[in-house]
């Protein structure tokens, strides 16, 4: 894994991780305190039920003409207190004055409730009970536990999706550096040959106008001019202007063999060609020659040496066919791919069939390529 | 030691003078009538404490009740004065009236009684 692969997938995980427990405490904490309030409200529905318990209680002692008079203790862990109806201590299980403020506590359940009639004077009882932190206990342990699990799930869900998001970008690098690699390499053959030739005319010191070493040079520097033009036309495709005209594709496409004849010549192919004249098409120049060189650069890079390269032109097609290393069938699906190459054994991007798929659908031609593996390829445009 | 006798004879011979004027006081103004006339003390008591609370108020009632009776101004019901009928006021001055009301009470204090 790549460094920068790593810090995006730390950030991505710490931004997911910290959002969701953010989320899960937010969650959690309103769940808790909703639940906490219900079991204070059940708690609380014992100090009613006492209430009521006692008042009953009082109302029988009341009655009572025993001399001694027993006070009624109350279940469940609560005090009771009662009071006149100025607020004056009677009697109780504890001993403490009215209080001033009946709210509930965190430590303590507080009610009053009226008595009326006032058995024994009673004009007040208060009843007071400890909180039972024991069931807000067990349920903060349980959230905890629930937000643990949870958080170990989503760590690895967190984990699984970022390498699911990152692979984009690390196919997005990976193909990044085999397109560098190429041009490296694509650029090296050229300049390497221009270079190499130029070498020898200063060394030997002859010129002649069919020299070999001339031809070569002319063949690298129409290489890089073919390389330089298609990744041109590649980058500057989004935002590039196409002049339609109504053109004379026979011409362009006579001239543009006799560009591509040193190629040719060089390979010792033969070419064979049928060009009806005067087929003109409505396209913007730069994309016809693109669409005309890719076909005839690939018809020439993957042929055998003295090979055969049919050109034909009619009314409504453009045929040309190979007798090179053709494709796999199993490669076909993938070839019109940008930076696709089903052989590396020839040079090249891998850009030429993806520029000329983008030329046919802009101007809604069809496409066909037939090919045979180890026998040729034949590719027909129809408009 | 013949002063601490002394103090002590004297101190119980003032809580036996206490207790007995307690007792007089309150036998002469109240309850020997009520005991005579077999009227339930302790119910009246128990009916003012239902409706008043506190030992002021029912004094108070008491108090306005014994000077001006008459049936409507009673918490007890009317069935009661069917068979005890209504006295006449009090002839007893008021600090008097007061001190025996205060002691009726002190009598039947439900809160002497109470216990856990």
């Amino acid at each position: 894994m790549l460094n920068s692969e790593r810090r995006s997938l730390a950030r991505f995980l710490s931004i997911y991780l910290l959002s969701t427990f953010l989320l899960f405490s937010i969650a959690s904490w309103i769940f808790y305190d909703s639940t906490k309030h219900h079991m204070l409200d059940q708690q609380k529905e014992l100090l009613e039920y006492e209430s009521d318990r006692t008042i009953t209680k009082l109302r029988e002692l009341h009655m009572s003409d025993s001399q001694r008079l027993k006070y009624p203790i109350p279940n469940n862990q609560v005090n009771t207190t009662i009071y006149d109806i100025d607020k004056n201590y009677i009697f109780g299980t504890t001993k403490q004055k009215y209080p001033t403020n009946i709210a509930d506590s965190e430590e303590t359940l507080q009610m009053v409730s009226k008595v009326f009639p006032h058995y024994l004077g009673v004009g007040y009882l208060l009843l007071t009970k400890a909180v039972d932190h024991t069931p807000m206990v067990e349920l903060r342990e349980r959230i905890l536990l629930f937000m643990l699990i949870g958080g170990l799930v989503f760590l690895v869900l967190g984990y699984y999706l970022g390498k699911l998001f990152v692979s984009p970008m690390r196919d997005a690098m990976a193909q990044m550096n085999r397109f560098i690699q190429d041009t490296t390499h694509e650029m090296n053959t050229p300049i390497s040959t221009i270079l190499t030739n130029i070498e020898m005319i200063e060394t030997f010191g002859k010129y002649d106008g069919n020299a070999d070493e001339l031809n070569r040079i002319a063949i690298a520097s129409k290489t890089l001019s073919h390389i330089y033009d298609d990744l041109a036309y590649l980058n500057l495709n989004h935002d590039y202007h196409r002049d339609i005209r109504h053109l004379n594709f026979s011409d362009l496409l006579n001239e543009r063999l006799e560009y591509f004849s040193s190629m040719c010549s060089a390979k010792m192919l033969r070419v064979s060609t049928s060009i009806l004249e005067d087929i003109y098409l409505d396209i913007d120049q730069n994309d016809a020659i693109r669409l005309i060189d890719n076909i005839i650069s690939n018809g020439i890079k993957y042929n055998r040496p003295k090979g055969t390269l049919s050109i034909m032109l009619s009314d409504k097609t453009f045929i040309i066919s190979d007798t090179g290393i053709g494709i796999k069938s199993t490669s076909m699906d993938i070839i019109m791919e940008r930076f696709r190459r089903v052989d590396s054994s020839e040079g090249g991007f891998g850009i030429g069939l993806s520029i000329i798929q983008q030329i046919v659908d802009y101007y809604k031609y069809s496409i066909q390529i037939e090919s045979e593996f180890n026998k040729g390829t034949k590719v027909t445009i129809k408009w | 030691m013949v002063k601490t006798i002394s103090l002590l004879m004297l101190c119980l011979s003032w809580g036996i003078s206490s207790e007995i004027h307690y007792d007089n006081t309150l036998d002469r103004q109240c309850l020997t009538c009520h005991k005579n006339n077999q009227i339930p003390s302790e119910l009246i008591y128990r009916k003012y404490l239902l409706k008043y609370s506190t030992k002021s108020h029912i004094s108070k009632a008491m108090k306005l009740y014994l000077q001006h009776p008459r049936q409507e101004k009673s918490t007890l019901p009317q069935q009661f004065f069917l068979k005890f009928p209504i006295k006449a006021p009090t002839n007893l001055d008021d600090d008097n009236l007061s001190e025996a009301i205060e002691l009726f009470i002190d009598y039947y204090d439900i809160k002497k009684r109470l216990y856990l």
